[in-house]
């Protein structure tokens, strides 16, 4: 007997302990459980968005670019559009129920706009009951992200912004006892077990969506006693300590649904523009069958992969909701007929356009390293226009091949960058780093220094124009030879390209034909120092030393360095720091980061106009002029730039709305057949003739005043002389004398003042 | 008496004769930028004898008085910016000014509205600049330029 009750305390003892460790293991697993469970549950990734199109009666919008960025958001064309996401053409209407978006200054409404064009440009802009409407912005396009370690991509959807089909289309096929049980259900796993055989497939498994959940979040799926034994324990923890709607709610948000690349697609709203291009309150039936199909199998029932067995699949499910009459018996036999409905093809990565995404990412880890976008889930919003981009990379890539062709250039050697930015804001709308825009490699719109050449020669120019006693656009100014001893005892012997020399000429005409002697001698009688100085007050800090070749550009710049540059002439004399990055909002949509655009007036407009007036001339009769008859009755400005031995080709040019600069090269920097004009520039001219160029608003400023002249003897003359030229001074600068029509007899000013004339 | 008649009447002459045969004085060349201020300049001499370039058409414009602006998108933008400065919104002013900005630079309500918006922001240097390109872009002697000075 004391044998026995010795027995019974022995196993009292070791039951007690058991129990004990077993409790201690549940207060573990339900620290563990609500510790992940609550607060943020993910490392949510940054997402990075284009500009929003902004649509406007007189906005420089076509019909083909609106149906373009209405297709990359994946707008379905209809004959009628009558709900969110839709779009129909008419000629030359465009009626589109817009999605809406909440910006960071105030919402867009879902609704439904008439947009009406007329040549490349909207004419009239009205909603549903014909309407004006001043202004609207389609949602922006999102062009990236940064992900956090584990490169898992999820759109975290509330669950009020699921599709109530989508939600009981999962708990029919998954978990039909969701709300019932408490974690696990024993009644569901022999359910499982019965709709399994009868189908001859896996259907459904037996694992509630708290276990899948469970499975997804803490344990894994290993195929272990251990781990089912924490998968059940957890489960039950889970369900004690949250609602039935937190769970399902994480479950869309977390549930694994497929691969792009490197980037893991989790969550039912990432999936839904994954495989769709479409957020997920616009899917319709067959598209939620087969999400919630894939569940069983991403890979197995790929759309792209294993389009048949996705339609299988699809097709099952499309059954079990016609059963539980989720979906009408006499639509199951259309919608099993229709198409999986799947995008094109995948997104393989989501960095379309990684040349202007790398200048994205070095702006955001300069300008706002405090911030973490690798798990706060912040909002990026940059000036990146998709269509714009779209143009410039395929200007650049076309124009290599078609320049490696045209001037016999060993095939695949031939580089190029460009850059487009707004006029005004400083902001950067497009770049492109090489010839394969979408090779993310050596970026050379950032990274490529190389020898500017006579892109210089605007800083030259300007430099001695800030001298309005000394030089205006009619001075007089001498191209011919020199040789300058230096004095290490070298000498310097500039030439012009042709070889050839000008004589006396204005100055103006002679930064139009971009002559390097006349530039020579100007520059230096104002000292290189002065002309670097001048460098630096448009916006580039360089260490060049104050030798006359770098004058005629023998100092390097970045294409991004020379947008910087020609900005801030473009932008009649203020300088700005260029920018990829609009705005950036955390989760809760509050302003994030803040920073000032700055703006800062370096150089008097009234300066700035008569250099933008010599860059006009080099579009009109100067190296530019070949663009004459592309660009008819358009004013532009510009400067061809060419390098010795022409390893470089430049050209920087501005329209009413762009500045763009483009480079053309080798990268082992050997000679090429190619100039300013006849490389860089035919890249800027195709990019320019996609996106449509506008005039120049050429805007006198005070200070200036235009005076007919005769540019061969720097003098006043009439207005009706065939060699006058109509030219811009500063501050009172015009010639004192006067000439007649006819040349002779030059008047001096003092004897009109005599004659009281 | 008659030589000293000869005399001043030989001056008389003699100055007329000067008169006509100094040169006409030039008129002053009648301004021809006007609204709508568009100049063509005349062609120049090539340096190619056999090229004859078109005539460089340098169109220059005088700044605009901001009541001639049509654009009801800029008016509908210029608008909200004002509602938030006086609701003391002042980053969502700045925003929707620079929306405008994008539609038309040369409005110089657009750097009143951001001028306005730094100063009360605090950035008083950036609010300077702003009025700074605003009075490069507006006419004298405007509301919209008497506003701009008072922000300089």
């Amino acid at each position: 007997m004391s044998r026995a009750i010795k027995i019974f305390k022995l196993i009292y003892q070791l039951s007690l302990i058991c129990i004990l460790i077993l409790v201690g293991y549940m207060i573990w697993l339900d620290f563990r459980v609500t510790s992940e469970f609550s607060g943020r549950k993910w490392d949510l990734p940054s997402h990075i968005y284009a500009r929003p199109l902004e649509l406007f009666a007189g906005a420089a919008v076509s019909q083909t670019e609106l149906v373009w960025e209405l297709e990359q958001l994946g707008y379905r064309r209809v004959s009628s559009a009558k709900s969110v996401g839709q779009f129909s053409i008419a000629d030359n209407r465009v009626q589109l129920f817009v999605r809406g978006f909440d910006f960071w200054d105030q919402n867009e409404e879902p609704r439904l706009l008439m947009v009406e064009f007329y040549g490349d440009q909207i004419s009239t802009l009205r909603d549903a009951k014909y309407s004006p409407v001043g202004i609207a912005r389609l949602e922006p396009l999102r062009i990236g992200g940064i992900f956090p370690e584990k490169v898992e991509d999820r759109i975290p959807v509330a669950l009020g912004e699921v599709p109530p089909l989508l939600v009981a289309t999962l708990i029919q096929v998954e978990d039909r006892a969701f709300f019932e049980h408490y974690g696990f259900s024993i009644r569901g796993i022999i359910r499982s077990l019965l709709t399994n055989v009868a189908a001859g497939e896996i259907v459904g498994g037996g694992s509630t969506i708290t276990q899948q959940l469970v499975k997804n979040f803490f344990v894994g799926s290993e195929q272990r006693l251990s781990r089912k034994v924490n998968e059940l324990l957890m489960s039950m923890l889970l369900e004690f300590h949250y609602s039935k709607e937190e769970i399902l709610e994480t479950y869309l948000n977390e549930v694994f649904l497929g691969q792009s690349g490197d980037r893991a697609i989790h969550g039912f709203g990432m999936a839904s523009w994954h495989y769709f291009r479409q957020p997920l309150n616009e899917i319709g039936p067959e598209k939620i069958a087969l999400l919630v199909g894939m569940l069983k199998g991403p890979y197995t029932y790929n759309p792209w992969s294993k389009p048949d067995n996705a339609l299988d699949r699809r097709n099952l499910v499309l059954s079990l909701m016609a059963n539980d009459n989720l979906i009408a018996t006499e639509e199951l036999a259309a919608l099993q007929e229709n198409p999986l409905g799947q995008a094109a093809r995948p997104l393989l990565s989501l960095n379309p356009f990684p040349g202007y995404m790398r200048l994205v990412r070095d702006e955001l880890e300069r300008e706002y390293e405090e911030l973490d976008f690798h798990s706060e889930g912040y909002e990026v919003f940059t000036s990146l226009d998709p269509w714009v981009q779209n143009q410039l990379e395929d200007s650049v890539s076309r124009g290599v091949d078609s320049l490696e062709a045209g001037y016999r250039i060993d095939e695949g050697h031939l580089q190029a960058a460009g850059i487009l930015t707004r006029i005004g804001s400083g902001q950067i709308t497009a770049l492109v780093g090489g010839r394969d825009p979408k090779f993310d490699g050596f970026n050379r719109a950032l990274f490529a220094d190389r020898a500017i050449g006579s892109l210089i020669k605007p800083t030259v120019y300007l430099t001695a124009l800030q001298h309005p006693h000394r030089y205006t656009l009619s001075t007089l100014i001498e191209d011919a030879p020199f040789i300058l001893d230096a004095p290490n005892g070298e000498t310097w012997v500039p030439q012009n390209y042709d070889g050839l020399a000008r004589g006396q000429l204005a100055l103006y005409s002679a930064m139009a034909n971009s002559l390097n002697l006349a530039t020579a001698r100007l520059g230096l009688d104002l000292e290189v120092q002065t002309v670097l100085d001048t460098l630096a007050i448009l916006g580039i800090d360089v260490d060049w030393p104050d030798f006359p070749a770098y004058l005629l550009g023998a100092g390097g710049l970045t294409p991004l360095e020379v947008s910087t540059l020609f900005h801030t002439i473009a932008a009649d004399g203020f300088y700005s720091p260029l920018t990829t990055i609009q705005g950036i909002y955390d989760s809760d949509g509050e302003q994030a980061g803040i920073r000032v655009r700055e703006i800062e007036q370096r150089i008097d407009p009234a300066y700035v106009h008569l250099i933008q007036y010599a860059m006009q001339v080099v579009m009109l009769e100067g190296t530019g002029k070949s663009l004459l008859s592309r660009f008819p009755d358009t004013a532009l400005a510009g400067k061809t730039g060419t390098t010795n031995d022409s390893r470089d080709s430049w050209f920087a040019g501005f329209d009413g709305r762009h500045l763009g600069v483009f480079w053309v090269g080798r990268d082992d920097n050997k000679a090429m057949p190619l100039t300013g004009a006849t490389g860089a520039l035919e890249l800027w001219s195709s990019t320019f003739r996609a996106i449509g160029a506008e005039s120049i608003n050429y805007v006198r400023p005070p200070n200036v005043e235009y005076f007919w002249v005769d540019p061969e003897k720097n003098a006043r003359t009439d207005d009706n002389c065939s060699a006058a030229v109509y030219l811009p001074y500063a501050y009172e600068s015009e010639p004192d004398q006067y000439v007649r029509c006819d040349g002779t007899g030059v008047v001096e000013s003092w004897l009109n003042r005599f004659l009281g004339m | 008496m008659c030589r000293l008649k000869n005399i001043l009447l030989s001056a008389l002459i003699g100055l007329l004769v000067l008169t006509g045969c100094a040169t006409a004085p030039p008129s002053a060349p009648e301004p021809v930028v006007s609204a709508p201020s568009v100049v063509v300049g005349p062609v120049l001499e090539p340096i190619d004898p056999e090229y004859i370039p078109e005539p460089p058409r340098v169109a220059v414009q005088e700044p605009r008085v901001v009541e001639s602006n049509q654009n009801p998108a800029l008016d509908a933008l210029v608008d909200q910016a004002l509602r938030f400065l006086s609701e003391r919104e002042y980053a969502r002013a700045v925003s929707t000014a620079e929306r405008a900005m994008s539609i038309d630079r040369y409005d110089p309500r657009v750097y009143l509205l951001l001028a306005q918006a730094h100063k009360f922001s605090g950035n008083l240097a950036l609010s300077r600049q702003y009025a700074e390109r605003g009075l490069a872009v507006s006419q004298p002697d405007t509301d919209t330029s008497r506003a701009l000075e008072n922000l300089k």
